[in-house]
């Protein structure tokens, strides 16, 4: 008798419960502890997209070895395209 | 593509405006680039997807990883540092991700010397969707 080889798609996996868990440890709740402590820091600081809330994070984590990098990254938004290929 | 680094947050920050202004254009970003912390970016719009692979990591890699949104997918930041970044996202590349990043895409972005990893939908990969017995 050969034996049926098992198969399971989602390996160590189970989103029901797991999932719950990390859902539920939400950005807010448990990052308060060092906004508390580190919200001076930031005080008049630019806010821009989630620069701000990742610095907050590596530094909660004591991650502190990183570099600011300032790049181009063009954007051509679908209105534009079409104004430009309508003219 | 232009990219400067500086270990100045301020002076990241102007350099920016600074290139906006000189260029009259706000395509110039600021972002976060380490050597030591893997970032994953991802563009598949796929939550479900997201949290299963970063359940995984956490468990393999033993670490916090966080979430996070943007525009057009997530972005997902291992919470620990790692001594070769490259050696990392190519067994992750081996891995857990090879039906998610494409193989020139990775090339590319590690001979540029990129410490990000790209993911985006591979149009080529199988996708298991039933087992029929």
């Amino acid at each position: 008798m050969t034996k049926r080889r098992k198969y399971s798609p989602t390996i160590d996996f189970e989103p029901e419960e797991d999932e719950k868990k990390i859902i539920d440890l939400s950005l807010d709740k448990w990052l308060s502890e060092a906004l508390e402590t580190k919200e001076k820091q930031y005080d008049g600081a630019i806010v821009v997209d989630e620069i701000t809330d990742l610095e907050r994070l590596l530094s909660y984590y004591g991650l502190n070895d990183y570099k600011y990098v300032v790049y181009y990254s063009p954007s051509i938004k679908l209105m534009e395209l079409l104004k430009w290929l309508v003219w | 593509m232009v990219r400067q680094y500086t270990n100045d947050r301020d002076e990241a920050f102007i350099t920016m405006y600074k290139l906006r202004y000189k260029y009259d254009t706000s395509d110039f970003h600021v972002g976060i680039s380490s050597s030591n912390i893997p970032m994953i970016d991802i563009d598949i719009n796929d939550m479900y997807l997201v949290f299963k692979l970063a359940y995984k990591l956490s468990r393999k890699y033993n670490c916090d990883v966080g979430i996070f949104k943007t525009e057009k997918g997530y972005h997902l930041v291992l919470l620990r540092k790692v001594n070769n970044l490259r050696k990392f996202y190519y067994e992750l590349y081996k891995t857990e991700l090879r039906n998610y990043v494409d193989n020139m895409q990775f090339r590319v972005g590690m001979s540029w010397g990129e410490n990000t990893l790209r993911i985006s939908k591979k149009s080529k990969a199988p996708k298991l969707i039933a087992i029929v017995r």
